[in-house]
């Protein structure tokens, strides 16, 4: 989906196309998008990096007094909103953001994924594909337009049956994305009632973070003009599965996938232990980059096939880290954990930081674990060594404050930002009185 | 005859103007009250016509009319007041959109549902007969390119080429289009 475009193209298609708007995007450290909309007649301005705003209105970025920030549009992100037909096309570009001085702003989480690919690149790796499969809720509005949590299907996995509302709204996503560029792989109904999936192809990770962030505005708009709420929160309802964020990953040198080797055990490289050791001793760090919500923590609990333990294996679908049977260039990586509401720049960078650690210091992963870890006993994964998953949004930003590896990732000024607010949002949730609470207390006491 | 939803948040307007549909002879379908409920049950229940109030919740009923006419899903009556004529300029010219000012008059909407009710189904012939005939004229160009081929390099007249052309296509039972096809395929290779 990454073209590539220079200035000149761009002014020859905005016109062409008769686009009235561009919206300038980038992500706050959080991943939520933010919007710049300027009107064609500044575009040539934009696409010469001249375009200016105030960060000091968006959370995590800076002080009043160096608010000045400046947007360099990635002209290979440039794509028109397939909707709107009529009048007024839409078109955006994302940002890098930068310092008025010229340097790259060490709070823009595109700038930290982009240091990680340089440290790969630097490692002799020069390509870090990324194939997500995201997963998302469409619910149904009430009379205000509030989002609630009924669905209106009771369609399970794979549901073929008569066409529901949000069949239709899921059709309507991927031709909407196929026209903005997209390769859809599979597109189906999930476990869940009113729970969907759609997987696009893999890509280098930048292409990959980029389009994530598309898919998700993509996916919402679809489902508001289908009268319907879309959501990426991970875990909406409790009792039936949450929304995940697999994320497979493979490392070419040369054109040449390393996690491939034909004689290795289980036909992977060395290179490939190594990753998968980094990624394992990582995890609990970083969990609070790939799971960044406290509602993330909800959805890794036993029985909803959402990862708990920290295992790997190339058999069973339950542990954190499966190698998918595919072989040859299609060998690959699978982390189960993340979930959509993380921030793709900061996730991907974390992930390939974490794998690439392993590579350096050739830490090699304990062995594979085949059995279902969720029936073994708690002194049986002790025997084995297998660790868990942070179990709350606290334990997992105290894993993050202690890892010298998430800090030289996000840069000084994302890992204080991060941890401040996220420690803000605990306790946020910590204080508040719960209908759980109520429920089980009120009659009680 | 038309099948109607209609959209307003006031259930006495909703069952005047229902009554005054089925008295004409229309079916209405179902009402929404809100702009989401619309949307949802305008993709579920394709209607042939939506008759919105603009002042809809969670979506206003011009922003419900954009989205009907650009994803082509039903034709759309806007009620509206004077004052907010001025805010559906942008979506006015479609051919599927009429805007229909407060107080209705019954005549006047019964004569406008019946008015936009012919001319869809105008549209659709002619969108039907547009259909067949580019599909004619796609058949005709590729046969007339591969007899061209054929007359070229077989040596044959051009009633010999399209004669081969159509037995081939008769014998295999596959259409003449689809084998004209296959002979610039193969001469293109």
């Amino acid at each position: 989906m990454r073209m590539n475009y220079t200035k000149e193209d761009i002014l020859r298609i905005v016109k062409e196309q008769d686009v009235k708007f561009i919206r300038l995007q980038f992500t706050d450290i959080f991943g939520i998008l933010k919007n710049v909309a300027i009107t064609v007649e500044q575009l040539e301005k934009a696409l010469d990096n001249k375009c200016m705003f105030d960060g000091s209105s968006i959370e995590g970025f800076v002080r009043i007094e160096e608010s000045d920030m400046y947007l360099r549009p990635d002209t290979n992100t440039f794509v028109i909103f397939p909707w709107r037909p009529q009048t007024g096309k839409v078109a955006r570009l994302i940002c890098d953001v930068y310092n008025p001085d010229g340097t790259p702003f060490e709070g823009d989480p595109r700038y930290a994924l982009k240091k990680a690919l340089k440290r790969a690149a630097d490692m002799g790796y020069d390509q870090f594909n990324v194939g997500p499969e995201c997963e998302f809720f469409l619910f149904l509005t009430d009379n205000e337009g509030n989002p609630t949590t009924i669905t209106h299907d009771n369609g399970g996995y794979f549901d073929l049956g008569p066409v529901d509302l949000g069949e239709n709204a899921r059709r309507d996503m991927c031709l909407a994305l196929e026209e903005m560029g997209f390769e859809i792989e599979a597109s189906h109904h999930e476990v869940a009632p009113g729970q969907h999936e759609i997987d696009f192809k893999y890509s280098d990770a930048l292409t990959t973070a980029d389009a994530i962030l598309t898919f998700k505005l993509v996916v919402k708009t679809i489902a508001q003009r289908h009268g319907l709420h879309a959501t990426f929160i991970p875990k909406p309802i409790f009792g039936i599965n949450g929304s995940g964020m697999h994320t497979n990953t493979s490392l070419f040198r040369n054109g040449q996938n390393v996690f491939y080797d034909e004689k290795g055990p289980l036909q992977l490289s060395q290179e490939a232990y190594w990753f998968i050791g980094g990624l394992m001793k990582h995890m609990r760090s970083i969990a609070a980059i790939t799971n960044p919500i406290v509602n993330s923590y909800k959805r890794l609990v036993p029985g909803y096939e959402a990862p708990v333990y920290i295992a790997w294996s190339a058999r069973n679908r339950s542990p954190l880290i499966r190698i998918p049977a595919a072989r040859g260039m299609a060998t690959r990586v699978e982390l189960r954990c993340p979930d959509p509401s993380c921030n793709p720049y900061l996730a991907l960078a974390a992930i390939l930081s974490a794998g690439l650690d392993g590579i350096e210091n050739k830490i090699q992963p304990p062995a594979s674990t085949d059995k279902n870890i969720f029936q073994m006993t708690e002194t049986q994964r002790k025997d084995e060594g297998i660790d868990s998953l942070p179990g709350s949004l606290k334990e997992a930003i105290d894993e993050m404050k202690g890892s010298k590896l998430v800090k030289e990732v996000l840069g000084e000024h994302i890992f204080e930002k991060y941890i401040e607010a996220k420690y803000d949002e605990w306790d946020g949730y910590r204080t508040k009185v719960t209908q759980w609470e109520l429920d089980q207390y009120l009659t009680k006491y | 005859m038309a099948r109607i939803l209609v959209a307003m948040s006031n259930d006495t307007s909703t069952s005047k103007l229902r009554a005054i549909l089925i008295e004409n002879g229309y079916t209405v379908i179902d009402h929404a009250r809100d702009g989401h409920e619309c949307l949802r049950k305008m993709r579920a229940l394709k209607p042939d016509l939506v008759i919105l109030d603009y002042n809809l919740q969670s979506m206003n009923g011009c922003e419900v009319a954009r989205v009907t006419i650009e994803d082509k899903i039903s034709d759309v009556i806007l009620i509206i007041n004077d004052a907010e004529k001025s805010l559906v300029d942008e979506i006015k010219s479609d051919s599927g959109f009429v805007c229909l000012t407060k107080p209705l008059n019954k005549p006047g909407l019964i004569n406008t549902i019946e008015l936009m009710v012919k001319n869809k189904r105008k549209i659709r012939e002619l969108e039907r007969e547009i259909e067949s005939l580019r599909a004619t004229l796609d058949t005709r160009k590729d046969v007339e390119k591969a007899k061209g081929l054929l007359m070229k390099n077989l040596n044959l007249s051009e009633s010999e080429a399209f004669k081969r052309i159509q037995k081939q296509s008769m014998d295999r039972g596959i259409p003449m289009r689809e084998i004209a096809k296959a002979i610039i395929l193969a001469y293109d290779i």
